[in-house]
């Protein structure tokens, strides 16, 4: 009885990702319009504006390869086969033991078979744009790779619900689930971390090929992504305080589900205020940020390894 | 059944002896002993599944007592599966060479460096371990000295070989502690006082890690392997450099095994992998590119390695490090594959556009698809992509280190997984600017490459997918060997594991279910599948590409120099270590093989015949010094 | 106006004894005329030893006047007045040495006179085509008096390859060339810049202008008359449009020796003050903009909009105002409006003092300090303009040196930042919108009464030169009364003109993401600067303009 519940919420909570997603992107846009003195697009642009996307034409270009053209669909479908794997409040039964290292697979795959897909556009900008993803990926990825090794280490799983459940409240988890969080930020290329698409300086850089249908994969994607991480960071920071307060009872689970989806949802719109107060950085000082970050998961790691 | 293991010793002599006889039709030397090796390949498959079959097999040839054992058997499946791809590649490849160079001397060299790595697992005494370790290590160089009157290759060559003596010599100084307590030349398992214990464990790691290449000892590996030709590459780097692990996996667990040798290995490779990685995305050669990416490879072999002994040490862990046994040399396959293909795929490039450089080449993938698939396939494997051959073994990896429960083990998995995305970035790197950006190539139209080479190549990726999809293939061999050298029963470690289709789960309490990658895959596939057949209905046309209204002459689009240049100044410490070891450890072997090469300039023609002699004398020393110590 | 000159008249006399033909007072300045050969040398001298900031050069063609070409080489004697340099060469072989060799800023005026007149300067360095494009006729020189405006040449069949695309320096190996432009985000008209790049670093940058020319030098000289050319001139620009028509009647005021009353020149002064607060408040919101700061972008051009209305309230229009005439301005000022705009310009100025204070955080400063950075010394010899010159440290001022409509009266102060990067630029014109709003609300304070236009009366071939502070430096006109209430010559040039070739040192070296704002950072204004050239197509038998669809065949020669 209790694991159909487990398996529903998981359910719901995947399908309320994919669609509430886009939708929080929608809010995000509108409180920047707040602040900036708009009015604002309604609430479900960036819905609207997918379908009209996926109504119009692509073009492609002469010199695009066909990686081109499969890698928004790849990094879509990665990104939706990574939403059923996450922790909605209940103990995921679609998890197994290593899918922590799966879903960061996918994760980080989806990105790169994204950027790889607009180098192989030919256009310079994308490949400017590409080689700008690649290094960011990989100095967020150092961050991650530690936060989460913390989280393995201190609980000896290799599997998210084992993680959750068995933590409690642990400073190392914290500092590592704080980590994730900022390196989330980064790693959704919101400004000013938004150096790969860069409009000013090289015109969307890797979405700079796609258009019409394509694109709107390659947005859905992105967004997707988004949203992703930041249930991720937050299963780590905030889902073992919930299985602590509420159990993993009916109730709980539904308590745990609503709130875990409300402070993502929160987490995502005090992001998207961020971004609005933020102006675009330079390649050099996001990396040397993201380096400075490394010091979190260090700290993390030596508490998880003297069992704090 | 002694036939089976001598059958390839025998066709690879004929190989060589016909090589030597074709010197009256040079040009065509190449194919009896392409053919010929391909042929010994494909016995050393068949001995070794033999030998898993069978189980132990005996045999002597001259007097030496030679037995084939599961870890032989193993090593001899490795030779054979990248052997077969390469000497069916040779038979194209080597056309390059056509009246510059004698290919019939490269068939003799050929054929008895593929001897040299079958006979090498095969030795039961130490005397002629050593001596086979020197000829594999003479008959690689003499290969990467082929193009002769190259002086890179040339020095690569000397530097080669200045590193492997003084490899060999930490080799025998730990064999003759070994002999001092043993008192027999034939291995067998010995207890040592603790502290010269430690002694021998450093030699070996030393010795060994100079032909692994494990940074900061690898720094022959980028030079010889680039410079010698490219299906000899795909052997050095895939075959050759693992033969130290399987002198660390045979010598190393005769001794008691200590805790700490565990986890020195483990942060050595995590040092390595990092190391090799970074250094690998700022290569602008194909072949450079993959040679460093081949010193962070033999860093996630040491990683299992050194866990499983970490792990070996308690009765309580013993399964999981027997597992992580396995991982290594379910690694050293999969590596063996993918970097093998991936040599093979770079000298397919060099073959037709005549460079190595990522700067002048670019947008192949229209002229040469075979290729830019092979390349796909054994780069995304590289990367640790499913269901591929790399995943399997990466995941694996992981799943030890991470579930091993010792936090330094748990430091190096994370470095290691974030070196694996520094390999894609660098496996991108490689991909995009030789296949996908656009060049207009000063090489003119190409076309794909020949047949044998496309074969080779392609017979070396499907490994890469086999392996992945059906991991047993992989891990069967394995398990039997680690069942040999840990005296740990297969069945039990095979029960420990849940082998499905592209994923391998290791058993542990309290998991919720168990679900397949491949399904994951599946269903990532299908959703690919149908959002693309959903884009197949949609509009599209055919434009030119964007460049803000302007034409730009495609010729110096984004340069493979450019790549992540920011995070190369960022991230560069790795860099700054890398010249401070440079001027630090191996400045003297520097001078020394400079020294050496400043002897050979001047009498160049004769320069083969003053290595042989060299080798020789170096090789007398060695049996020299043991009689000296017995 | 020659009293004030009178120790520069001796001293080159003494100097140049056998090079100057003679002196004359000229609307605006003093006209010295020497012999061409002497040319050089004498620039040089005024150049580097007294001091003169090169303003601009002109060619005409006074075929018709008397049989000859003549060069005028213009130079502000800050403080005193212009001083023009004329040298003229008979037709038969229009040969002028070249001063860009000693006066480096005169390269692109050279060459323009080079496309327009064919006039050929010896000793060039760099004597290729800079206006026309690839596909026009050779020795079709169009400001030529013998060139009907209305006269559309079919396109060559030959062009002439690589008009003014530099020559890149060394340390290209490898390097990437990435096209920024013609239609780039971050370039608001069409303009190509080929940045070569290594990483993420510029190392050198190539200039492909003037893809949209108006041909308003032309239609100036032969269709319009003395009145309808401002309308035109302020057209010329869209945002310092009102200084391009005030330039042009202040020149031909001071030609014709108009006195234009008070009033009117207070109307100008607070409308020309108006435009630069417009102006530069764009720039900021352009500015976040390329810096990613939407939110500064939005609040800035919020601010603008009540600027604009101001406008709207002073002249009727909210831009291209449309109210400046020689003798005057067309329509006064209310008094009633007058408390409107002054609550309005403070208004204005309490808004933007808390956008400054926000934009002005060390994240920003951190993007453009040390970026863009253009010595003093390459800031003079190139001779740049506005807040790019007064961001080297170089305190000029059209405002101050050569005192226009009301200013002598005005009290403000020039902003001067010495760093010479892109913080100092960006700081030069934040404070420029404090001084101008307090220069608006001074003129409110004090708007004098009276008559707000004269009449007068034309007279041919008098020569004036007029020259207004735009927001983005010095507009310069200079111009030869002819016959039928129409202008002999008119040479028009913005100031952008002078400022992009500064670009080549600020885009040296900086990382590839400041190279947007580093060239916004000299506020160009590619429509001032540029022209169009109409050309007949053969195949199509339609006129249409060279467009960047031949430039792009061209280049790749098919």
């Amino acid at each position: 009885m209790l694991s159909i519940l487990y398996v529903i919420l998981t359910i719901l909570g995947s399908i309320i990702g994919f669609t509430v997603a886009p939708l929080v992107d929608g809010i995000e846009r509108k409180i920047r319009a707040k602040i900036q003195n708009r009015i604002g697009p309604p609430l479900i642009q960036t819905w609207l504006d997918i379908a009209k996307l996926l109504r119009k034409e692509s073009l492609i270009p002469r010199t695009a390869k066909a990686l081109f053209i499969i890698a928004p669909a790849i990094a879509l479908a990665m990104n939706i086969a990574a939403l059923p794997l996450l922790y909605y409040g209940a103990p995921n039964v679609l998890g197994f033991y290593g899918d922590i290292i799966l879903i960061l697979y996918l994760v980080v795959g989806s990105s790169l078979i994204l950027s790889l897909g607009a180098a192989a556009s030919g256009n310079p900008y994308a490949t400017i744009g590409f080689s700008r993803k690649i290094s960011l990926l990989i100095a967020c990825e150092l961050v991650v790779a530690l936060s989460i090794a913390t989280a393995i280490l201190k609980t000896g799983s290799l599997s998210l619900t084992e993680v959750i459940l068995r933590t409690g409240i642990a400073p190392s988890m914290i500092i590592a689930g704080i980590a994730l969080l900022i390196v989330t930020y980064i790693e959704s290329l919101r400004l000013p971390f938004e150096l790969t698409e860069a409009k000013p300086e090289i015109m969307g850089g890797i979405f700079v090929e796609y258009s019409g249908r394509l694109l709107a994969f390659a947005e859905l994607s992105h967004i997707l992504h988004r949203f992703v991480m930041t249930l991720l960071s937050l299963d780590i920071l905030i889902a073992p305080l919930l299985k602590l307060v509420f159990g993993v009872s009916i109730m709980g689970v539904l308590m745990s589900f609503i709130i875990l989806m409300l402070i993502s949802i929160l987490v995502l719109i005090v992001y998207g205020a961020i971004e609005s107060l933020c102006g675009r950085t330079r390649i050099d000082r996001a990396l040397i940020f993201t380096a400075r970050l490394m010091i979190l998961p260090i700290i993390s790691l030596i508490l998880a390894s003297i069992g704090v | 059944m002694f036939g089976a293991i001598l059958a390839p010793i025998v066709v690879l002599l004929i190989s060589a002896v016909v090589s030597a006889i074709m010197r009256i039709r040079d040009e065509l030397a190449h194919i009896p002993s392409s053919v010929l090796s391909a042929v010994a390949s494909i016995l050393m498959i068949l001995s070794a599944t033999y030998v898993f079959i069978h189980g132990k097999q005996y045999t002597s040839i001259l007097g030496i007592k030679l037995c084939m054992d599961g870890l032989s058997a193993f090593y001899a499946l490795i030779v054979g599966v990248v052997g077969l791809g390469a000497s069916v590649y040779s038979i194209g490849y080597m056309k390059r060479f056509v009246g510059e160079y004698s290919l019939s001397w490269f068939g003799i060299c050929y054929s008895l460096f593929l001897l040299s790595m079958y006979m090498v697992p095969l030795t039961t005494d130490f005397i002629s371990f050593l001596v086979f370790w020197e000829l594999m290590t003479l008959f690689s160089a003499l290969l990467v000295a082929y193009e002769s009157r190259r002086p890179e290759a040339y020095r690569a060559a000397l530097k080669y070989f200045a590193m492997m003596m003084v490899g060999a010599g930490f080799i025998i100084a730990a064999f003759a502690i070994i002999y001092n307590e043993l008192h027999s030349l034939e291995y067998a398992h010995i207890t040592l006082p603790p502290l010269l214990k430690h002694v021998v464990f450093a030699f070996l790691a030393v010795g060994f890690g100079f032909k692994a290449g494990l940074a900061p000892l690898h720094s022959w590996l980028p030079d010889a392997h680039p410079e010698a030709p490219s299906n000899v590459s795909a052997l050095l780097s895939g075959v050759m450099i693992k033969m130290a692990f399987y002198g660390l996996m045979r010598f190393l667990f005769l001794l008691e095994i200590d805790f700490w040798w565990g986890i020195t290995l483990t942060l050595w490779g995590a040092f390595s992998a990092i190391v090799g990685t970074y250094l690998s995305i700022a290569q602008d050669d194909s072949k450079k590119l993959l040679a460093y990416s081949s010193v962070a490879q033999v860093g996630y072999i040491a990683i299992a390695l050194g866990t499983a002994i970490a792990l070996l040490v308690s009765p309580y862990s013993r399964i999981l490090g027997s597992i992580a046994f396995i991982a290594a040399l379910v690694h050293i396959f999969s590596h063996a594959v993918s970097k093998g293909s991936l040599f093979l795929v770079a000298g397919s490039i060099l073959y037709r556009t005549g460079t190595r450089d990522l700067n002048t080449i670019g947008g192949l993938a229209k002229y040469m698809p075979l290729t830019f698939a092979v390349s796909l396939i054994a780069g995304l494997s590289l990367s640790g992509v499913p269901p591929l051959s790399g995943f399997v073994s990466k995941w694996m990896i992981y799943a030890t280190t991470l579930g091993s429960r010792i936090s330094l083990i748990a430091l190096a998995a994370a470095l290691a997984m974030f070196a694996s995305i520094l390999t894609a970035a660098a496996i991108a790197k490689l991909i995009t600017s030789a296949f996908l950006i656009e060049r207009s190539p000063s090489y003119g139209k190409v076309s794909e490459s020949p047949h044998s080479m496309t074969l080779g190549m392609l017979a070396l990726s499907a490994m890469c997918i086999v392996i992945g999809i059906y991991p047993i293939s992989a891990i069967l061999p394995a398990s039997l060997s680690t069942s040999v050298t840990l005296a740990i029963s297969s069945e039990i470690m095979l029960e420990s594991l849940l082998i499905h289709p592209a994923v391998v789960i290791i058993k542990s309490a309290g998991a919720f279910a168990q679900f397949s990658s491949l399904a994951i895959v599946l269903v990532v596939g299908l959703g690919a599948l149908i959002i693309s057949m959903l884009y197949k209905s949609g509009l599209r046309r055919s434009v030119d590409e964007w460049l803000s209204g302007s034409i730009v002459e495609p010729t110096p689009r984004y340069s493979a120099v450019n790549y992540f240049s920011v995070f190369k100044d960022i991230y560069g410490a790795v860099y700054r270590v890398r010249r401070a070891l440079i001027k630090g450890i191996s400045e003297p072997l520097l001078v020394l093989y400079k020294k050496l090469s400043t002897a050979y300039e001047f009498e160049q023609r004769y320069s083969t015949l003053v290595l042989t002699i060299t080798t020789i004398l170096l090789a007398l020393i060695i049996v020299l010094t043991i009689i000296g110590v017995i | 106006m020659e009293a004030k000159f009178s120790s520069i008249i001796e001293e080159l006399e003494n100097i140049f004894k056998n090079c100057i033909i003679g002196f004359k007072e000229i609307g605006g300045g003093l006209l010295t005329e020497v012999k061409a050969e002497c040319l050089p040398e004498v620039a040089s001298y005024v150049f580097n030893n007294l001091r003169m900031y090169y303003s601009t050069s002109s060619g005409s063609d006074e075929r018709s006047i008397d049989g000859k070409f003549a060069v005028y080489h213009v130079f502000s004697a800050d403080g005193i007045g212009f001083f023009v340099l004329k040298a003229s060469v008979p037709a038969t072989k229009p040969c002028i040495p070249s001063i860009t060799s000693k006066v480096p800023g005169a390269n692109w005026a050279e060459r323009e006179a080079m496309d327009m007149f064919g006039i050929t300067f010896i000793n060039h360095p760099e004597p290729k085509r800079l206006v026309l494009p690839d596909d026009w006729p050779k020795n079709l020189h169009p400001l030529r008096k013998d060139f009907e405006y209305s006269y559309r040449p079919s396109s060559s069949s030959e062009p002439t390859i690589s008009t003014s695309i530099d020559i890149y320096v060394g340390g290209t190996e490898y390097a990437s060339t990435l096209p920024l432009g013609p239609y780039h985000p971050a370039l608001h008209e069409p303009e190509y810049f080929e940045l070569l790049i290594k990483g993420e670093e510029v190392i050198d940058v190539k200039y492909r202008g003037f893809h949209v020319h108006r041909g308003i030098e032309k239609i100036g000289e032969s269709k319009l008359t003395y009145n309808q050319v401002p309308f035109i001139a302020e057209r010329i620009c869209g945002i310092c449009g009102f200084a391009h028509s005030s330039s042009y009647c202040i020149a031909i005021e001071r030609a014709l020796k108009i006195d234009v009353p008070e009033r009117a020149q207070y109307i100008r002064s607070l409308i020309l003050e108006i435009e630069r607060i417009h102006s530069h408040l764009l720039w900021v919101g352009v500015a976040c903009h390329l810096l990613g700061f939407e939110t500064g972008f939005m609040q800035s051009w919020r601010i603008r909009e009540h600027v604009m209305e101001l406008a709207e309230l002073l002249t009727g229009s909210r831009k291209t105002y449309g109210i400046n005439i020689p003798g005057g301005v067309r329509r006064d000022i209310l008094e009633p409006y007058i408390d409107r705009a002054k609550k309005v310009i403070k208004l204005v100025e309490d808004e933007f003092k808390v956008l400054r204070d926000k934009l002005l955080v060390p994240e920003v400063k951190v993007r453009l300090k040390e970026i863009g950075y253009l010595p003093k010394e390459d800031a003079r010899k190139l001779a740049v303009l506005g807040p790019t010159m007064r961001g080297s440290g170089i305190a000029r001022d059209v405002r101050k040196d050569q005192p226009y409509c009301a200013y002598r009266d005005l009290d403000f102060r020039i902003a001067v930042y010495d760093e010479g990067d892109n913080l100092s630029r960006t700081l030069v014109r934040i404070d420029e919108i404090l001084e101008s709003i307090n220069i608006v609300k001074q003129i409110l304070d004090n708007l004098p009464s009276g008559p707000i236009r004269t009449e007068f009366e034309p007279k041919p071939y008098r020569i004036g030169v007029g020259a207004a502070e735009a927001p983005r430096g010095e507009v310069f006109h200079l111009l030869i009364t002819g016959e039928r209430n129409r202008l002999y010559r008119w040479r028009v040039r913005a100031p952008t003109y002078n400022n992009i070739p500064a670009l080549k040192i600020m885009l040296r070296g900086v990382p590839l993401a400041d190279a947007p704002i580093t060239i916004a950072s000299i506020d160009p204004c590619f429509s001032c600067t540029d022209r169009c050239i109409l050309i007949k197509d053969l195949d199509h038998n339609y006129v249409k303009r060279t467009s960047l669809l031949s430039f792009r065949k061209f280049i790749k020669g098919d």
